[in-house]
């Protein structure tokens, strides 16, 4: 297993290497530049900048230049805070979108497995259709129609919770609930099908004739195998929930990486759309890797 | 089950937090919007209208502007024009201090200037000092005989000078650590997130300041700032969406006031259509249509490119022209036509709306929208390649006439329409040149008559200024600008 793990670490450099290439020419390739403002600069101005810049050289000078930078650890200047560095915005804006993922992973795994077993133990029963209807609803109505009703409804209308923002604990509860629902709706949903057809196994059918009765050990036998297509799906599931979703973020005002992600794009901010497309793949690759250790965990006939 | 109940108690406890934010009542302190996150808080460095806003509180120029906008006194106390309307003299107050009780004298200023216009600054606004004359090494005509004298040279008498002083570009700047000679300086900044400024007690008028703290936060969508405002975490927004003008009665906090901006239709005139279409074209849009009904938050219509109320030197600028004349004779426009806009809900309305006019004003003209991103259309005008009509902006840096009509000058970066024509580069040089009022309106009505006359733009509307101000929130005035220092806010005792 361990060779295995070097292995698909080591394979990872290619991978990223055209990601990059790839990201910086389609970058490049939009037209506009991240110096056009509606107050137009003369061009001797732009010209000045442009050379500050490194603009003015060719594209694969540039993105040698940039390589260059990024083995030394540093992602370059952002084009668009001309104070701030990549490493330093990223620095900046990861941490809040790692601990606003992270809640709401462990909210919609917690919650979404909870609902999802349950509804499996107590198949076409009032309980199954309850839950599976709410998990419905949670997967169908988009993130943009939910966190603005709850605005409306927690914020505005009953004034309990904070509108935006993330200064103090409270200000977490409706962004964690509007980032974990849709995930832990779909979690729930797949653990019900999966632990459904892991009841149906030999092997339960001969631990529960052997005498193991209670709901708690089938549990502990049938759980396991179960997880096996939830963590398939959690694996970029959670690279998604870590690197920020967008429309939380812009909905409630939180300084994330998926506010970022737009903005840099928009404001043509080259090196800060790099540096968040690495960010962003490392972790991807890391987290499928990751997925495939877990089975091995999960499932004792896989072997690596 | 267990598990289940630990869950609830979690939550409920989170949600019975108390709030570790420090008691308002205790500090006078509001929070104010902003309507994108300001990309830099160096004065010499920033380049949008939201770290202006920021700036306007932290530092202070030689002028600076009152809570109605108007110049007043700012560092300087007193200055004085040469008889041949070349030398400014300043003379700085006594006592100036930077944030950390450190001396500010006139050298701060020379330091401020030079960074601004220094090449690898690459600053956004180093053209405001293009009326200073250089030395013959390049370096700005500016000196500091002594601590607080304040000489600057300029080329030739410019008008609106003194106008420039009060931008934030043109701020002091301290050697070596960041300080701050405004009103307010620097608590707490991270580029990405809330800045907090608390007042600053080496400031020279610090006593009138009300408010203790003011903190900033950047909203880049306006329905999330509305909606901040509305459940009270906000006070002072930057912007209005929409729909709240629908809304009857409209609410008190809502705050509207002209703004020296204009929306205009650029021409390419590379490649235009004939003077008559193009007169035909701006004469068959209904403004009035477009200002009250369609956008309805009360901009005015415009058929000139100079608001009305703007300072042409000294007097407000009204413009005499109140309507395009129809084309009597010719030939009506037809074939094809493209309107660029910019992506946003209200770029489309507009556009919408302007096409059903033209349709249903010349039948034989198909008129075609197509919107695209912000930059994507920026690089288009730079470049000149965009066919058919662009739909563009103009917001006044400082408040001078001269501003609106720079942008048909025929090298000026601005000139999305590649119009050039010498008698309005000449006229547009005269009016730079003079100081004298009457002569400075009589050269503007001049341009601006030349300008409708040709119609490489087509004028459609001026803005308006746009905030929702809470009720606890005092001293707010309009103001044509849309400048408000927190200096000038008060907070009402409940």
């Amino acid at each position: 297993m361990l060779r295995y793990t070097i292995s698909r670490l080591i394979s990872v450099i290619p991978t990223l290497l055209l990601v990059m290439m790839i990201t910086f020419l389609l970058v490049h390739a939009a037209p506009g530049g991240p110096f056009d403002s509606e107050r137009t600069l003369p061009s001797e101005m732009q010209a000045r900048l442009q050379a500050a810049y490194g603009l003015d050289q060719p594209l694969w000078v540039q993105f040698g230049n940039y390589l260059g930078g990024l083995l030394q650890g540093d992602m370059g200047p952002s084009f668009r805070y001309p104070q701030s560095s990549v490493n330093e915005l990223i620095g900046d804006a990861a941490p809040v979108s790692l601990l606003l993922g992270s809640l709401a992973f462990v909210i919609a795994v917690v919650f979404g497995s909870a609902a999802g077993i349950m509804a499996a133990l107590r198949q076409n029963r009032a309980t199954d259709h309850l839950l599976m209807t709410v998990a419905m609803t949670g997967i169908s109505v988009p993130a943009f129609v939910v966190a603005p009703l709850l605005v409306l409804l927690f914020a505005i209308t009953l004034g309990w919770l904070p509108a935006s923002g993330l200064s103090t604990p409270r200000h977490f509860i409706l962004p964690v609930f509007a980032l974990a629902l849709p995930t832990a709706a779909y979690v729930a949903r797949l653990i019900r099908a999966s632990m459904l057809e892991v009841l149906k196994g030999q092997f339960i059918r001969t631990a529960r004739a052997q005498g193991l009765s209670s709901r708690t050990l089938v549990l502990r036998y049938a759980l396991k195998p179960a997880l096996i297509p939830v963590v398939s799906y959690l694996g970029p599931a959670v690279a998604a929930l870590l690197s920020g979703s967008v429309v939380i973020e812009q909905i409630f005002n939180i300084p994330g990486l998926g506010r970022l992600f737009i903005q840099s794009a928009l404001n043509r901010d080259y090196t800060l759309v790099m540096g968040l497309v690495i960010l962003y793949s490392t972790l991807l690759v890391l987290l499928n890797l990751i997925v495939d250790l877990l089975y091995a965990v999960l499932d004792p006939r896989v072997r690596y | 089950m267990r598990a289940y109940g630990l869950a609830i108690l979690l939550a409920l406890g989170l949600v019975g937090c108390a709030d570790s934010e420090p008691n308002p009542e205790a500090v006078a302190s509001i929070v104010r919007g902003l309507s994108a996150t300001p990309e830099s808080i160096d004065p010499q460095l920033a380049r949008s209208v939201a770290s202006a806003v920021v700036l306007t509180d932290l530092y202070e120029g030689l002028l600076t502007r009152n809570a109605e906008g108007q110049i007043i006194a700012g560092a300087a106390a007193r200055w004085a024009l040469s008889a041949d309307e070349r030398k400014y003299t300043f003379e700085l107050r006594e006592g100036l201090r930077w944030s950390d009780g450190s001396t500010l004298t006139a050298a701060d200023f020379v330091r401020g200037w030079t960074t601004l216009v220094a090449d690898d600054t690459a600053a956004f606004y180093a053209d405001l000092l293009n009326p200073v004359r250089r030395n013959g090494d390049g370096r700005l005509a500016i000196e500091a005989p002594d601590d607080t004298t304040l000489v600057v040279t300029l080329t030739a008498p410019t008008a609106d000078f003194l106008q420039r002083l009060a931008h934030p570009a043109l701020a002091p700047r301290a050697q070596g650590e960041a300080r701050f000679n405004g009103a307010y300086q620097l608590e707490q900044y991270t580029p990405l997130g809330n800045i907090t400024l608390v007042r600053n007690p080496y400031f020279h008028a610090a006593d009138s300041v009300d408010i203790a703290r003011v903190e900033y936060q950047p909203f880049e969508q306006e329905q999330t700032e509305y909606a901040a405002f509305r459940a009270g975490t906000v006070d002072v927004t930057s912007r209005v969406p929409r729909a709240v003008f629908r809304q009857e009665p409209r609410p008190d906090s809502l705050r509207t006031a002209p703004y020296l901006g204009v929306v205009y239709l650029s021409f390419n005139m590379r490649d235009a259509p004939s003077a008559s279409t193009r007169l035909q074209l701006s004469a068959a849009i209904d403004r009035p249509a477009l200002t009250d009904t369609i956008i309805g938050r009360g901009e005015r219509p415009a058929y000139g490119l100079i608001p009305p109320g703007v300072a042409n030197g000294v007097l407000p600028f009204e413009s005499r022209l109140q309507s395009v004349d129809p084309v009597e004779s010719g030939s009506q426009p037809a074939g094809e036509l493209t309107l660029h806009y910019a992506t946003s809900d209200e770029n489309r309305v507009v556009a919408a709306a302007l096409q059903e006019m033209w349709r249903s004003a010349f039948p034989d003209l198909k008129v075609t929208l197509a919107n695209k991103e912000f930059r994507v259309l920026l690089s288009e005008s730079r470049a000149g390649t965009f066919d058919g009509l662009m739909r563009r902006s103009w917001i006044a840096d400082y408040n001078d006439a001269s501003q609106f009509l720079a942008i048909l000058k025929s090298d000026a970066a601005a000139n999305s329409s590649g119009f050039a024509d010498a008698r309005l580069d000449t006229l547009l040089a005269a009016i730079d040149s003079t100081n004298d009022p009457a002569q400075r309106e009589r050269l503007l009505h001049a341009a601006e008559q030349l300008v409708a006359a040709q119609v490489p733009v087509i004028p459609l509307y001026f803005f308006v200024s746009k905030h929702m101000v809470a009720r606890r929130v005092a001293g707010w005035q309009d103001n044509p600008l849309d400048v408000h220092p927190t200096r000038f806010l008060r907070l009402l005792s409940e």
